[in-house]
């Protein structure tokens, strides 16, 4: 595992070296930067929304952010931390803003209205809703913990650096995120205490 | 159990600084955020990099004039040293030859004739011999 990230580094430009290049307009340095940062970038802007389509927006308007302010990526061997700081910015503008433009509607009297289909309603099966609202309860650091670490499989000191948080205060975060989780899940379906379907 | 609540004891459990027991993870976290598919990836990336195209054009054409301007400014430079160069070293010479023309001392005016013959004589100069000294050429070189 070790010798083939050692061979993969061999291969392919460090970031320094790709940043310099797309600064100058480069399209495959760009796009090799895209490709090597993407999925923890999406894992960011998931941990803060919630829901995949609002973080492809948001990592889609994190990348364009950082090719236009890509000299101020100083370190440029910094780009990955600078990057998730952009993503995780974007992310909460984007909340931000979702969450005016839906009290918006509901003022005006446009809100979305339309009954999920059949099809929508077995896609979301009755545990995912009731984990997403579990998960609206949490706090937005421990949401972000929890999604980072149990979905994205972050490390905690990866998360720490993010977040700017000690490396204990991440596991604690993480601590009170499962039990909030286990305990709210527990509280809507006690039946599935019994048939262990929550562990 | 409220917000606060948890606030608090992760507080406490940070000063505590004691080693802490995780449960374990809600494996249900899973169903609700399936791996996506390769395709799927690949389509998010093309977006960012249609997106992306123009201020990477941009960039390109940037760069292409900086280089445009760097590729001439040497010539460009060296020409200039030149001209000032050659231009420096004409003022110079101008200068000199003014300095060698103009300037003439009270002794070379004296000397010439026919004020240096008149005042070589013994004799005081008469009407005639000043008339002829002030027609002399000389006369003009001693006026300010």
């Amino acid at each position: 595992m070790k010798s083939r990230a050692l061979a993969e580094q061999a291969v392919e430009p460090p970031d320094a070296v790709l940043v310099a290049r797309a600064q100058g307009g480069d399209t495959a340095a760009f796009e090799a930067l895209v490709h090597r940062h993407i999925h923890a970038a999406h894992g960011v802007a998931l941990a803060v929304l919630g829901e995949t389509a609002d973080a492809d927006d948001a990592v889609q308007d994190a990348f364009l952010s950082a090719l236009q302010h890509l000299e101020s990526c100083w370190p440029a061997e910094k780009f990955r931390a600078w990057l998730m700081t952009i993503v995780r910015n974007r992310a909460f503008d984007l909340k931000r803003r979702s969450r005016v433009r839906s009290v918006e509607m509901l003022e005006e009297g446009t809100a979305h209205t339309r009954e999920p289909s059949p099809l929508e309603m077995a896609e979301r099966s009755e545990l995912n809703v009731r984990l997403s609202a579990a998960i609206g309860t949490l706090t937005d650091t421990q949401r972000e913990v929890l999604m980072m670490h149990d979905v994205e499989g972050w490390k905690h000191a990866d998360i720490a650096s993010l977040l700017g948080l000690a490396e204990s205060t991440v596991r604690v975060h993480l601590l009170h995120a499962r039990r909030r989780l286990r305990k709210l899940l527990l509280a809507v379906a006690p039946e599935a205490r019994k048939g262990g379907a929550i562990r | 159990m409220t917000i606060h609540d948890d606030e608090q004891s992760a507080h406490d459990a940070r000063d505590a600084m004691t080693p802490i027991d995780l449960p374990a993870p809600i494996t249900e976290l899973g169903a609700l955020y399936p791996a996506r598919a390769e395709g799927e990836w690949q389509a998010l990336a093309a977006g960012i990099m249609r997106a992306a195209a123009p201020e990477l054009a941009r960039r390109r054409n940037e760069r292409g004039l900086m280089r445009s301007i760097l590729r001439w400014s040497r010539p460009v430079g060296v020409a200039a040293a030149a001209v000032l160069l050659v231009g420096a070293i004409g003022l110079a010479a101008t200068n000199d030859a003014d300095a060698t023309t103009t300037t003439s001392s009270f002794a070379e005016v004296v000397d010439r004739e026919p004020a240096s013959t008149l005042l070589a004589t013994d004799r005081p100069p008469s009407a005639n011999d000043l008339a002829h000294a002030l027609d002399a050429d000389s006369f003009e070189q001693v006026r300010p």
